[in-house]
């Protein structure tokens, strides 16, 4: 049988693909607390929480600033929050990828998306780029944040009170980078987050994208419409992976799945460009995950409905229940990091044991 | 008009604002990452129903400043901490420092908005054009821009902002200026304040001008009543050729209170914290020199550099001896101002019963900004003064160590100004603006391209 499915939910309002019901208003912050507990009531190992800096509807908050409020009104579900490389600071992102780590003691992630699904140049005074260039941006980014959430190594506070000696300024360390789009000196202003490195997300929709998320992903999101499909893209990322001389088992692989389900069946509900559909009565969705998770080997689900609703949702109350009976799902401790929650070691310090060995200590 | 009221904010510096604050036994020294710490302190001034909780920032780390402002190396990106604060409290204004140097309108904008809408209302903008020239080095650019671009640049940004704030689909902005080009409409809704409170932090022309035309609440740094109170009339008067009325800008100096139930107990205190900073051998008199100048120069930390700065030779004596009284008999103006700003401060003198020593005027040759030590009385006396005099229409609370400087001062001091009639028993709104008495403003629909 299948290896047991983590569950991870796509929270995206007026992107085009989800709409919300009129008593959930994603600017209210009261509406958006008893949404996130709800979830992770339900027993969603992640929220992943979107992001548009183009011309949609006003409806969503940025997605650190919710991700950062949702923090604190939670206490397990991991929190990946979107941010898009084409129009951002790379200190600026990695920080605050950084500090949502902190702040949610090792619950965060961040979902790199690029300007290529969201164009959104007019808002920046951008001139339209190749989107070739805008994944060797993202690229270069992702590598300045690593080395940046590793410039300050796990002992370097040392912050005792007797001697008054606060840091070991040894294991705070420059990057010095120097590539095609920035110049980051380093070491960056925030302790190295308590998961060591921050969750990378990426969606997974061709294989520029697949190139990628093998490269720099933590948690692949395979979006496609059939199993034979979403298949293909899971190969894709895992020779992405092996190319990059990657371990395989440290690229998780999840499908993404729209979910209808009774009124979501009513006109008006957005409809993914690409994307694969469960619908039908709650065992029916079960009969159709388990299908897919048969034909293809996956670490998870990301279930992305069409309508976002202000009181738990029918995947969580009907779906799940039945999932978890019939043994598909993960379940286990959720009360640690993110990381440790879907198997995945904390990463060593790429600037640690780099200092030159003292002198051979004769006693 | 409404009566003058003071107006009150925490500047949160986690290990608190005195350069070895997280050395006192009680403070926790690594508050700069324990958030429920920091929402603990947050409940605290929101409990004594202070205006704001103010996240200052840098865009740069160096570890060469742990032994001078180890509270600037590092802490948590301040829109993360403010959103976070923001879900544990309900009143209180939150102050997210942010440099339009090394930001992009578009992004800021919406960041602001977000936070307005997930605080209800309770969101700010501290403007600043950054301290750091090492930022620089952050952010792909070669050198740290002079004042005048930094300011050319935040004029047009923060018109740029305002405009996304008020924009919407039918007037989307279609911004075009010097430096920014941007369509808009802003994809989140108006916020619930309309504009988010800015306030403005500096000290050339161009910050003062910067400050007159668009900050809310400008955060002063002038250690003296005289300075303050030159600097508030200035501010007020070029305010009102933006049409603006003086109690449309609250002006709120820094302010470092050492209080205890009695005037003795808190000069202890004080003497305990500076116990606490690493002292220089004698022989360098010149300023410390630091990596890329984060911050302020520092002073030496010693007798070489006091006896510049008083213009008599006290180099090599022994630290813990009484000062000779010749000493201040020979020294300069400004050591004269020092020694009255030390037996301000300790109560020392070079004659009577309690004599000033050599190690009291390193400390106070090293110091920075507006101190004030004493009992609940002395502490109130001092604020009444600046408010009265208009020197200040609140001030920037500098927490020296924390959390029990915080503790002290809300239980001991706020109560006396409640009592005095110049301190809100009670919040009168939830809005930050509510706080400020400061309207919603209507939606400018002008395109901000007018610059
Ligand atoms: C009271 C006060 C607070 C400040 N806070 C910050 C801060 O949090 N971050 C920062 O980068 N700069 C801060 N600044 C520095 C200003 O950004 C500016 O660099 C400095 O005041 C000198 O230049 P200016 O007056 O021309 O702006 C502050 C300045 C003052 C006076």
């Amino acid at each position: 049988m299948a290896k047991p499915l983590h569950l991870g939910f796509l929270y995206a309002p007026q992107s085009g693909y989800q709409t919300h019901d009129e008593n959930f208003d994603p600017l209210n912050p009261v509406h958006l607390t008893t949404f996130a507990r709800d979830l992770e009531g339900a027993g969603f190992a992640f929220l992943l929480i979107d992001d548009s800096v183009g011309r949609t509807e006003p409806a969503r908050s940025e997605a650190f600033t919710t991700a950062s409020f949702l923090a604190t009104r939670t206490r397990h579900i991991g929190l990946i929050a979107a941010a898009n490389t084409s129009y951002v600071e790379p200190y600026n992102v990695t920080r605050l990828a950084a500090s949502l780590d902190h702040v949610t003691h090792g619950r965060a992630g961040w979902l790199v998306s690029t300007g290529v699904v969201d164009p959104a140049g007019a808002n920046y005074g951008q001139t339209a780029v190749a989107p070739a260039v805008h994944y060797e941006r993202a690229s270069e980014i992702l590598d300045i944040a690593r080395r940046l959430w590793d410039s300050w190594e796990d002992g370097a506070f040392i912050r005792d009170k007797q001697s008054g000696v606060f840091v070991d300024g040894s294991k705070i360390h420059p990057i010095d980078h120097v590539g095609a789009s920035f110049s980051v000196k380093g070491p960056l202003n925030v302790a190295r987050p308590p998961q060591g490195q921050v969750i990378v997300a990426h969606r997974v929709a061709d294989e520029r994208s697949a190139e990628f998320a093998g490269r720099h992903a933590d948690i692949a999101i395979l979006a496609a419409e059939t199993a034979g499909d979403i298949a293909a893209l899971r190969d894709n990322v895992l020779a992405a992976a092996r190319g990059a001389r990657r371990d395989e088992q440290h690229v998780l692989l999840f499908a993404e799945i729209v979910s209808v389900i009774g009124p979501d069946h009513a006109a008006g509900a957005p409809k993914a460009p690409v994307a694969h559909y469960v619908s039908g009565t709650p065992t029916e969705i079960a009969d159709q995950i388990e299908a897919l998770a048969n034909a293809v080997t996956l670490d998870g689900l990301v279930v992305a409905p069409r309508v976002v609703r202000s009181s738990p949702d029918a995947f969580s109350r009907d779906v799940i229940p039945e999932l978890a009976r019939r043994q598909r799902l993960r379940s286990g401790d959720r009360s640690g990091t993110l990381r440790e929650r879907l198997g995945l070691a904390r990463p060593g310090n790429i600037f640690e044991h780099k200092a030159p060995e003292p002198a051979s200590t004769a006693a | 008009m409404s009566k003058r009221e003071l107006h009150f904010g925490l500047m949160f510096w986690a290990g608190g604002t005195h350069p070895s604050g997280w050395r006192y036994p009680s403070s926790h020294a690594g508050a700069a990452f324990d958030i429920e710490f920091l929402q603990r302190v947050t409940q605290l001034v929101e409990a004594a129903k202070f205006d704001f909780l103010f996240l200052g920032d840098r865009l740069a780390s160096d570890p060469s400043l742990q032994t001078t402002n180890p509270s600037q190396m590092s802490r948590l990106e301040p829109f993360v901490s403010g959103a976070s604060l923001a879900a544990a409290t309900s009143h209180i204004g939150i102050v997210v420092t942010a440099n339009p140097t090394y930001y992009d309108p578009y992004n800021l904008a919406r960041m602001f908005a977000s936070l307005d809408h997930l605080s209800q209302g309770r969101a700010s903008w501290n403007l600043v054009t950054g301290a750091d020239e090492i930022a620089a080095g952050n952010f792909s650019r070669q050198s740290h821009w002079d004042t005048e671009r930094r300011y050319d640049w935040a004029d047009e940004f923060v018109a740029v902002v305002r405009g996304l704030w008020d924009s919407d689909a039918i007037t989307p902005l279609h911004h075009k200026g010097r430096y920014f080009d941007v369509a808009g409409p802003l994809n989140v809704k108006r916020p619930p304040q309309g504009h988010p409170v800015i306030l403005h932090a500096g000290t050339s022309d161009r910050s003062r001008e910067l400050g007159a035309r668009d900050a809310d609440v400008i955060f002063a740094s002038q250690a003296t009543i005289e300075s303050a109170k030159a600097y508030y009339a200035d501010v007020k008067s070029r305010a009102s050729k933006y049409g603006r009325r003086d109690s449309d800008i609250a002006i709120l100096p820094g302010l470092t209170p050492v209080v205890a139930e009695t005037t003795e107990k808190a000069v202890e205190i004080f003497d305990h914290l500076n116990s606490f900073i690493a002292l220089e051998p004698d022989g360098d008199g010149g300023e410390a020199s630091r990596y890329g100048s984060l911050g302020r120069m520092g002073k030496r930390r010693n007798l070489t550099a006091v006896s510049i700065a008083i213009g008599v030779d006290v180099a090599g004596q022994d630290r813990d001896a009484p000062v000779d009284p010749l000493v201040l008999a020979e020294a300069n103006a400004d050591g004269q101002r020092l020694f009255a700003d030390v037996t301000r401060l300790t109560r020392r003198d070079v004659k009577g019963p309690n004599r000033l020593t050599y190690r009291d005027l390193i400390i106070g040759h090293i110091g920075t900004g507006a101190v004030v030590v004493g009992d609940p009385n002395e502490v109130a006396d001092h604020i009444q003064h600046w408010f009265d005099e208009k020197a200040a229409d609140g001030f920037n609370i500098f927490p020296p160590y924390v959390p029990e400087s915080v503790e002290a001062f809300t239980s001991l001091v706020i109560p006396e100004l409640q009592r005095r009639g110049l301190y809100r028993t009670d919040y009168s709104g939830s809005t930050f603006r509510d706080h400020l008495g400061l309207a919603k403003p209507a939606p400018i629909l002008s395109s901000a391209s007018s610059l």
